[in-house]
C-alpha cells in the first residue's frame, strides 16, 4: 500500500463556550456544548479533530486553555487546536495540556512563529490554515484574522512559503463555500497539494460523502475536513452530530460504489 | 498526577526528559483508572514500576533531551533490571542500535535499526494517518484482544526494521513492510500513539499496565 485511507475530520468552531458553525466565516449559529460534541465524535471514533475558536483573534483573547483541557481529556484520537496563538509558550502549554497540533494563521504569515514552533515541537505539531477567498475577478487570495485580511498572496504560492517555513501539514478552507454544502473547491485542493509535499486537509463545502469521495478521488488531499456536515442535518439546520461508519470512509477510494 | 515522589503507587510511570506529548498519554490512564505518573528524577525511575518512554519530533533531539535531563543511565538501568518498559513513536526508535535520521546511537535494547522509507514513487512521508498491524506474536500480552483489524494512528518518517523477525511483535505496510511494534523481553516499543488510537490504544495501554 503505498498510501492510507484517507482522513476524515470533523472541523468544529467554538467560542466563549459555545459550539457554532458559521456560513461563509459569518452568521454563526449557535449548536450546543462544545465539550459534549468532542465527547460525541470520541465515541464515533472519528479519525480526527480540529476545534477552532472562531473569535479568539478578533477579540485579542488568550486561547481558552480550560476549554482546551476539557477538549483533551474526552478525546482519544489526535486533535488539533486554533484559535488566537500568536506565541511559543502559547503553543508549548497547549501541546502539554495533550493536544497534537495547533493550527496557526494569524500568526503564520510572517514565518516565525511557524519556524520557531516546529524546530521546537516537530513539524507535525505545526498545521497552518490557508483561508482562501476568491476576488471579483475570480483571482483567488489568502486571507487571515477570520477571513477579515487579506495578504493579496495566491495559495499556491502562500503553501509553498508555509512549507518552506516547516509547517508540517496544511488545513486549506474555502471561505466562499463554507457551510454551503456544495462540494469542495476540488481545483483549489488539488491546486495547493500538487504544489506542496506536506499533507493538505481540505475544507469547506462538504455536503455529503459523495462530496468526499469526489475531492478524494479528483485530487491529492491527505484529509478530508467537514464542519457543516457532521454537526447540522436537513435544510432546517438542526443540530445533529453524525460521522461516517469505518466501512463507509474505507469506499471513500472505491470509484462510483453507491451512485445509481 | 504529576507529581513523582517516592511513595508513589503509580502501575505506570511515564518518563518526562522534555519531549513528548506526556498530557496525552496520562489522559488516557485517567480513562482507564489505572494510575499513572509522570517521572523526572533518576530516582523515580528506577523506582517505577512500569516505564513509559515517549518521544516526538527529531532523533538527535529526543536522544540528546534524555542525555541533558540525566534520566539516560537510569532508563538504561531500568531496562538491564528486566522490567517492563514501552517506547512510543520515536520512543520505540530511540530503543533500537541507531537512526538514519540522525548521528546519535540509540539505546541499543533492541537489535534493531531506524531506517527511512524507500524512496518509492507516490509515497507521501511523514506516514501520518490510521493504518492496521498485523500482530507476528498475537499470544505476547500487548497483543491480548487485539485483533487483526485494529487500528492505530501512525505520525513518523522513519522506520524500524529488526535485525531479526523474532524482535517483530507487530507489522505495518506502507510502502514496504516496517515493524509497528517490537520486542526483547520485557522491553517493548510502538510506532503507532496508542494513546491516540481510541479503544485500539485503550486495550494497548491497558495490557502493558497490567502485563
Amino acid at each position: 500500500m503505498n498510501s492510507l485511507r484517507p482522513r476524515v475530520i470533523p472541523c468544529l468552531q467554538f467560542s466563549e463556550g459555545e459550539l457554532l458553525k458559521t456560513r461563509r466565516f459569518k452568521d454563526p449559529l449557535y449548536l450546543g456544548d462544545p465539550i459534549n460534541a468532542v465527547k460525541i465524535f470520541n465515541d464515533l471514533e472519528c479519525d480526527e479533530l480540529v476545534v477552532v475558536d472562531i473569535r479568539a483573534t478578533l477579540q485579542k483573547r488568550e486561547p481558552d486553555y480550560s476549554m482546551i483541557e476539557e477538549f483533551a481529556s474526552e478525546a482519544f484520537m489526535p486533535l488539533a487546536y486554533g484559535g488566537g496563538i500568536s506565541s511559543l509558550e502559547q503553543i508549548h502549554r497547549i501541546l502539554s495540556i495533550g493536544i497534537e497540533k495547533v493550527v496557526i494563521s494569524t500568526a503564520a504569515t510572517d514565518g516565525k512563529l511557524v519556524s520557531a514552533a516546529a524546530a521546537t515541537f516537530g513539524a507535525q505539531s505545526v498545521v497552518v490554515s490557508v483561508d482562501v477567498r476568491k476576488t471579483l475577478l475570480g483571482r483567488r487570495e489568502v486571507w487571515t484574522a477570520s477571513g477579515t485580511r487579506s495578504t493579496g498572496i495566491d495559495p499556491r504560492a502562500y503553501a509553498v512559503l508555509m512549507e518552506r517555513f516547516g509547517a508540517g501539514e496544511l488545513l486549506v478552507q474555502s471561505i466562499d463555500l463554507e457551510g454551503a454544502r456544495g462540494g469542495y473547491d476540488v481545483a483549489l485542493m488539488n491546486d495547493v497539494s500538487r504544489a506542496v509535499r506536506i499533507p493538505v486537509i481540505a475544507c469547506g463545502g462538504a455536503g455529503s460523502l459523495e462530496d468526499i469521495r469526489q475531492l478524494m478521488q479528483s485530487s491529492s488531499v491527505a484529509a478530508a475536513a467537514a464542519g457543516t456536515m457532521f454537526v447540522l442535518h436537513g435544510k432546517h439546520k438542526a443540530p445533529l452530530i453524525s460521522y461516517p461508519r469505518p466501512s463507509e470512509i474505507a469506499s471513500l477510494m472505491q470509484p462510483h460504489e453507491g451512485r445509481a | 498526577m504529576a507529581h513523582s515522589g517516592t511513595e508513589s503507587n503509580a502501575e505506570v510511570s511515564i518518563v518526562n526528559y522534555g519531549i513528548g506529548n506526556l498530557g496525552s498519554i496520562c489522559n488516557m490512564f485517567r480513562k482507564l483508572r489505572i494510575a499513572a505518573d509522570v517521572v523526572t528524577s533518576p530516582e523515580s525511575v528506577s523506582q517505577a514500576k512500569r516505564l513509559i518512554v515517549p518521544g516526538i519530533g527529531a532523533f538527535d533531539a529526543c536522544m540528546s533531551a534524555l542525555e541533558k535531563s540525566g534520566l539516560r543511565g537510569a532508563v538504561l538501568e531500568f531496562a538491564a533490571a528486566r522490567r517492563p518498559m514501552l517506547g512510543i513513536c520515536v520512543g520505540m526508535q530511540m530503543l533500537t542500535l541507531a537512526s538514519e535520521e540522525g548521528d546519535m546511537p540509540g539505546l541499543g535494547l533492541i537489535r534493531a535499526h531506524t531506517r527511512r522509507f524507500p524512496n518509492s514513487e507516490g509515497l507521501r512521508i511523514p506516514h501520518m494517518g490510521w493504518n492496521t498491524v498485523k500482530w507476528q506474536k498475537s499470544d505476547h500480552p500487548l497483543a491480548r484482544d487485539l485483533s487483526t483489524d485494529c487500528r492505530f494512528y501512525f505520525v513518523h518518517s522513519f522506520r524500524v526494521i529488526c535485525e531479526s523477525s523474532g524482535n517483530s511483535l507487530a507489522s505495518c505496510t506502507y510502502g514496504s513492510d516496517f515493524s509497528a511494534a517490537i520486542v526483547d523481553g520485557s522491553i517493548c516499543g510502538v510506532q503507532f500513539h496508542p494513546e491516540k488510537s481510541h479503544r485500539f490504544g485503550l486495550k494497548l495501554l491497558s495490557n502493558f499496565a497490567t502485563s
